[in-house]
């Protein structure tokens, strides 16, 4: 038996700290020998329950056999009726691109967003050299498709990181067009590169232009209160 | 042959069976997160040790004779409905340290109600779009009678036990709010904007539970002495400890505490009705009108208690309640948006007007037979919506039974709380998950 010194109120022998004050138990005649509080039965077991995850596995097997049909039924198609070109490796790709996109988060609960983001990234670019290859223009792979991929990959990053750290709108809402005006600029870049052409930004001066004027426009709306409320701290009578 | 066609009948007849969400339970699925669900716990610490498996047996004995409570949850266009739910389940689990966690609609066979052991104690836990704690205590009741017949001893029913082999009045699963609400006016909602705790929330997956036992009798004659009932008393000084909490604190504004209480209907609304029919009063405390002694909160509690609590003006509340579900153009909204505003009505309002919930269950009456194996039962709000504690009082024998439920680090309320129990010369023993 037990008292809290500071609180008065008994306390049940496995508790070693008075839940009410943080006080610990002591009793100065075992002060030696350790406390002899802490050694009952604990009244709650020390196991977390864990909410049960919602079985998604159902959706994943869906999902999974409606991309295999899918691809199969072109394959035969493309083997067994138009034999002209091999247009069906493209459909296979793009079942393979959808099934890496959607079915892993399904599967594997808490996955890295980081790891999904890659593995997504070099599914896309592998798409995208199939495509090049099938279609014999494996310039515009190395020039443009990759590279515009990897930067749209590196744009979606960066807002997902933002957006888990700093939760609020406006924010985000600035973010969102900072990287459409930077999306635009690097596209019309990379295509001035491709068709050696002198490096110039045009077309995307406007989206810039746009973009900013909207960025500033949010950014102002959105620091109004927290402006306002600092002049109301600084003045306040 | 007869068996199976009677068999194949019941089976049609479950098919069929569905209910409506009663006025409260409407709200409650509403305010359902990841990481938080409307969920009450009811205990019982029996005098042996639990035999788990007997338990089971007693469950599934117990389950079928409560139709609306071995449902599942369902999504209409407009409306959540409860179903009648044919999968197996649910099953007794071992205990764990936080209680009341979150509980998804659609796990666990999508039962809306767990049962856990642990030692000597059996745990009862219920999502409240099911019921009141009163509804489910009755369901507690009945299964711990069914447990205790299992382990050969004679419990007869009466009370809260129901008879498990009798056919459940229809009465039992009505919605009694409808049957009710029916008053000429409706008088508004008090609303004021109330002092709220502030506190470091702890991680998920936590709730930090204090258990304080009293003798009921010392709290009665206490009680007694200042002229008021237990529930006032106790009240009292729950708005008492808020106080002090609010002037530790030391914000430079001073709000009013207040308390938000379930009133058990079926006292001044005859019914029968094991789902909710509760609502809420907000006994307050106003510091801006000047220095309240305790005397002076506890008169304050027992009038306002005495004037408040009566049919007509409980009548007016739900008919109040009631008017916005009845009203046609709500009705045609669809679900997914009525979500959205309740959930922020609920926000805004309802969980910004009461500083802490409090409920009383009041003296548990039980047979001869169930005392001699009970050695106190404990009731747990669960998990609060915001930053702040829940209390819950509960009486069985001379045990009464006070239970703080919060996800904050600090319990300056409880401190208060307990001290100013033991201050009065109240006996007060302390147990905790922390
Ligand atoms: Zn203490």
């Amino acid at each position: 038996m037990s008292y809290c010194v500071n609180c008065g109120v008994e306390l049940e022998t496995s508790i070693k700290k008075c839940p009410l004050c943080n006080t610990i138990v002591i009793n100065p005649n075992e002060l030696q020998t350790d406390t002899e509080a802490g050694n009952g039965e604990l009244p709650f077991p020390n196991k977390v329950g864990i909410v049960e995850p919602i079985k998604r596995k159902d959706l994943a097997v869906v999902m999974t056999v409606i991309l295999v049909c899918t691809a199969i039924s072109c394959l035969l198609l493309n083997y067994l009726m138009w034999k002209s070109n091999q247009w069906s490796l493209l459909v296979l790709g793009f079942c393979v691109l959808l099934w890496v996109m959607t079915v892993p988060p399904l599967l594997i609960r808490n996955m890295r967003r980081r790891i999904m983001m890659l593995l997504n990234g070099v599914a896309v670019c592998i798409y995208i050299a199939l495509i090049g290859i099938f279609t014999d223009s494996s310039y515009w792979v190395v020039d443009l498709g990759i590279p515009i991929a990897l930067i749209v990959l590196v744009l979606v990053e960066i807002f997902l990181t933002v957006a888990t750290y700093k939760k609020s709108f406006g924010v985000l809402a600035c973010l969102f067009f900072m990287e459409t005006a930077v999306l635009c600029i690097s596209i019309e870049l990379l295509v001035d590169h491709a068709f050696q052409q002198p490096l110039e930004i045009k077309w995307s001066a406007i989206v810039l232009t746009v973009c900013t004027v909207i960025t500033v426009a949010l950014a102002a709306m959105f620091s109004r209160r927290r402006v306002r409320n600092e002049i109301k701290r600084r003045f306040h009578l | 042959m007869g068996i199976s066609m009677a068999f194949k009948k019941n089976r049609e007849k479950e098919d069929k069976l569905w209910y409506r969400l009663d006025l409260s339970a409407i709200v409650y699925p509403a305010l359902q997160r990841q990481d938080f669900s409307s969920v009450y716990r009811l205990s019982a610490l029996m005098k042996e040790k639990v035999d788990p498996e007997r338990l089971q047996v007693a469950l599934d004995h117990v389950l079928p004779r409560f139709p609306s409570y071995k449902v599942a949850i369902r999504k209409g266009v407009f409306w959540r409905y409860l179903e009648y739910n044919q999968r197996p389940g649910p099953f007794v689990q071992e205990d764990i340290k936080n209680p009341c966690m979150p509980l998804p609609f659609r796990t666990k066979n999508r039962y809306l109600l767990r049962v856990y052991y642990y030692d000597k104690r059996i745990s009862l836990e219920v999502h409240h779009c099911l019921g009141d704690g009163n509804g489910g205590m009755c369901v507690f009741h009945t299964l711990l009678a069914e447990y205790l017949r299992l382990m050969g001893y004679e419990i007869p029913t009466g009370y809260l036990v129901k008879d498990i082999h009798e056919e459940p009045d229809p009465e039992e699963t009505e919605d009694a709010y409808a049957r009710y609400a029916h008053a000429e006016v409706r008088p508004p909602r008090p609303m004021e904007k109330t002092y709220l705790i502030r506190g470091t929330p702890e991680p998920f997956y936590t709730l930090n539970m204090i258990i304080g036992v009293l003798s009921a009798k010392e709290v009665y004659e206490k009680a007694k002495k200042y002229d008021a009932s237990v529930t006032e008393y106790l009240n009292a000084v729950l708005l008492y400890a808020l106080l002090q909490k609010q002037k530790d604190d030391g914000g430079y504004k001073k709000l009013p505490v207040t308390l938000a209480m379930p009133v058990n209907l079926r006292r001044f609304f005859p019914s029968k009705t094991l789902r909710n029919f509760i609502t809420m009063v907000y006994p307050s405390i106003d510091p801006r009108l000047g220095e309240y002694s305790f005397e002076d909160v506890v008169k304050q509690v027992h009038h306002y208690m005495r004037y408040y609590i009566s049919d007509k003006f409980l009548r007016g509340d739900i008919t109040t309640n009631a008017a916005t579900q009845r009203h046609p153009l709500i009705r045609v909204v669809p679900l997914f948006i009525k979500d959205k505003v309740v959930r922020q009505f609920y926000k805004m309002v309802q969980d910004r007007n009461s500083t802490a919930g409090l409920t009383n269950m009041g003296i548990l009456a039980a047979s001869e037979e169930m005392r001699e194996h009970i050695d106190r039962f404990d009731i747990c709000m669960g998990q609060p919506f915001s930053k702040r504690t829940n209390c819950s009082i509960i009486t069985f024998g001379d045990r009464l039974s006070i239970t703080f439920a919060s996800v904050i680090k600090e319990s300056d309320a409880e401190k208060y709380f307990f001290r100013f129990l033991v201050k009065e010369g109240i006996h007060v023993w302390i147990e905790t998950n922390r």
